[in-house]
């Protein structure tokens, strides 16, 4: 699965995406007051090469917010990725390959037409230690460039399998690509892809 | 997807074919409407398939693993689908003006295996019970017991088994399906890796026979068939 990635981001001169996304940054953190013990958070990473609607690398990361270690076997921590029209023809569907990284699976679930959207589910097998910042997921998206139109995206995702204790739902749930997207030397970009 | 397969297998005969063509007036296709989003299951279970030590044990990369080093496997099963598979079909239609007590026996010899494709290991805890073809049944059976299904390794129909007597009312056509009743399940395998976490996911999917199956109509109408 790397490799073939590997070779796709080659040939669509983005081999940077891959390279440094490791170092991506999480989601704009809000100032909580007192940190629970389990809370995860999302951030996305994208190539600072990447334009709007051309194909691409998005990377996705669960950043561990909490003091300690985020892991659980059954009923497995998992989050939903929704990749919704934010310009162009509604309800046309756009090339995506998801991958997966550290131990996590990344199933597609389809294409819902009526709401325009794409769904992916993420399943986490590994532990996220506590501070660390765990790609889980990327998206690798088609040229968007369709007969009606020029599609662009952008991505919500949303934690589905959760800890119990876990109640901070703010920061995990329908994270949006537009607020929560760096490039990979931490600039900031629009989260539109 | 189901309909047309069971389709395929009960329009063997050419006389169901030629009723529906006599009946053009309203033909219509057939469409299969289902979310293309399926609904998740997320009681399915996660089977360790085979753990080697009863505890886990610290490395020099990893001093917190989830898994013995190298060791472990496990499979993930995300999507179970339960089908019919068709191997024949009698047929008898009531012409006469009164209901027949009709009582129809199966008449083919069939055998359907088990399958398992994109196997990483060969190891479950089950194997040394039910030993057959090296590991593959041992898989499958094992976490098709945990999902709820008796499997079974080789599912054979032989001529002979007798099905009803059932009432046909008269101008209706009472059929028997004799097939096996069949699951088939879709999800990944993981070997543990040397830091003890989870490798990247492998898939896997497995086609087990679970039961024959006899499955009986009634019915008047060609296009209900």
């Amino acid at each position: 699965m790397m490799k073939k990635l590997m070779s796709r981001a080659a040939a669509a001169t983005l081999a940077l995406a891959l390279g440094i996304v490791t170092c991506g940054a999480g989601a704009a953190q809000a100032a909580e007051p007192a940190p629970s013990a389990h809370d995860l958070t999302v951030g996305y990473t994208v190539s600072g090469a990447k334009a709007k609607g051309y194909a691409g690398l998005v990377a996705i990361h669960a950043k561990n917010v909490g003091s300690e270690r985020y892991y659980s076997e059954f009923p497995a921590i998992s989050f939903r990725i929704d990749v919704k029209t934010d310009n162009g023809p509604q309800g046309v569907d756009r090339v995506i390959t998801p991958g997966w990284f550290n131990g996590a699976y990344t199933q597609d679930l389809g294409f819902d037409e009526k709401t325009s959207t794409r769904s992916f589910m993420v399943t986490l097998s590994n532990p996220v230690e506590a501070g660390q910042d765990q790609l889980i997921a990327n998206l690798n998206f088609g040229d968007g460039l369709t007969k009606e139109g020029r599609l662009t995206n952008y991505i919500t995702v949303t934690q589905v399998g959760r800890l119990d204790d876990d109640k901070s739902t703010g920061n995990d749930q329908n994270v949006d690509s537009r607020q929560n997207t760096t490039t990979d030397f931490q600039n900031p970009s629009p989260g539109i892809f | 997807m189901k309909l047309t397969g069971k389709m395929a297998g009960i329009l063997g005969g050419s006389a169901l074919l030629v009723g529906l063509a006599a009946s053009p007036a309203n033909a219509t296709t057939i469409e299969n409407h289902y979310p293309e989003t399926p609904a998740l299951n997320p009681t399915l279970p996660i089977v360790n398939t085979y753990h080697g030590s009863d505890h886990i044990k610290p490395n020099v990369l990893n001093p917190h693993p989830v898994c013995n080093a190298l060791e472990d496997r496990r499979t993930v099963v995300y999507k179970v689908n339960d089908n019919f598979s068709p191997v024949g079909t009698i047929s008898t239609t009531n012409h006469t003006t009164k209901d027949i007590p009709l009582t129809q026996e199966t008449s083919k010899s069939q055998t359907i295996n088990i399958s398992v494709n994109g196997e990483q290991g060969n190891s479950t805890t089950i194997n040394a019970g039910a030993s057959k073809d090296g590991g593959t049944f041992g898989i499958a059976e094992e976490i098709s017991k945990k999902i709820g299904f008796e499997a079974s390794y080789q599912l054979s129909w032989n001529a002979g088994q007798t099905i009803g007597p059932y009432d046909v009312p008269p101008g209706y056509t009472g059929e028997a399906t004799y097939g096996f009743r069949t699951v088939t399940m879709s999800g990944t395998q993981q070997i543990c890796g040397a830091d003890g976490r989870w490798t990247n996911p492998t898939a896997w999917n497995a086609f087990v026979p679970v039961k024959n199956e006899v499955e009986v109509k009634l019915y008047n109408n060609p296009a209900d068939s």
